[in-house]
């Protein structure tokens, strides 16, 4: 048993050292890959938005994320993997602020979320609506000498409306 | 023009413009083919489609130009 032993760690000995050798630089050299930090515009995925609601406010459609990790990692991320999630289910009429969590982003192994720009998002959600509204003919250009506009009428097939011009410039 | 859109944007329009059109020379009256839009975006109208403008000129009186 003792014979097997020693055979186990003698024969080819060197070749052994060399081996190991050669394992502990490998990982060396990807422990000790220098870091980096990227900074990535992505798209925000809003989850469960209520039916019969709709944004009343003008969102980012983009958020700034600062991710620090290897480079080699992070040569690798592409923005399409990078999904900051804002989840609406029971979200109601009006005003609210939600933050955005950097939990709720999947990165791969050795990245992580430094910052996120804006950390909160204010969205409002209103009811949609309609309503019939005039149209009003812009009207720029120089007038001949001597001649001033009386009428600017603004028509199409369906529907006919007459509205002063609301401007001359 | 009918406009849809998040009730509290929607009560905010009061009318909708059309792109600027250029009456520089026109003596009586010009049509002009030209598009609608609102000032929010979060406002859209409904079946858009392009206008007419009609631009009715006359002399001023002020120069003299009664007919």
């Amino acid at each position: 048993m003792l014979d097997f032993i020693r055979h186990l760690f003698t024969r080819h000995f060197w070749l052994k050292v060399l081996s190991l050798a050669v394992a502990v630089l490998l990982w060396w050299t990807v422990a000790h890959e220098p870091e980096a930090e990227v900074l990535m515009n992505v798209p925000i995925e809003f989850y469960q938005v209520p039916k019969g609601l709709q944004f009343s406010s003008e969102t980012p459609p983009q958020v700034q994320i600062r991710v620090r990790g290897p480079v080699r990692v992070l040569r690798e991320l592409a923005q399409r993997d990078i999904h900051p999630v804002i989840d609406l289910s029971g979200a109601t009429r009006g005003e609210r602020t939600y933050p955005i969590r950097a939990a709720s982003i999947r990165l791969p192994k050795g990245a992580e979320i430094e910052q996120i720009i804006p950390a909160q998002l204010s969205l409002s959600l209103d009811r949609p609506e309609r309503r019939t509204v005039p149209v009003r003919a812009r009207i720029t250009g120089t007038l001949v000498s001597g001649f001033q506009i009386v009428a600017a009428t603004v028509a199409r097939r369906t529907w006919k409306s007459k509205d002063r011009a609301s401007a001359w410039r | 023009m009918e406009i849809e859109g998040p009730g509290l944007r929607v009560a905010l329009i009061d009318s909708a413009f059309t792109d600027p059109v250029d009456a520089t020379g026109v003596i009586g009256s010009a049509t002009f083919t030209t598009n609608v839009y609102t000032t929010d975006p979060l406002v859209k109208m409904i079946a858009a489609q392009p206008v007419r403008v009609t631009v009715v000129t006359q002399k001023s009186p002020s120069n003299g130009g009664v007919d």
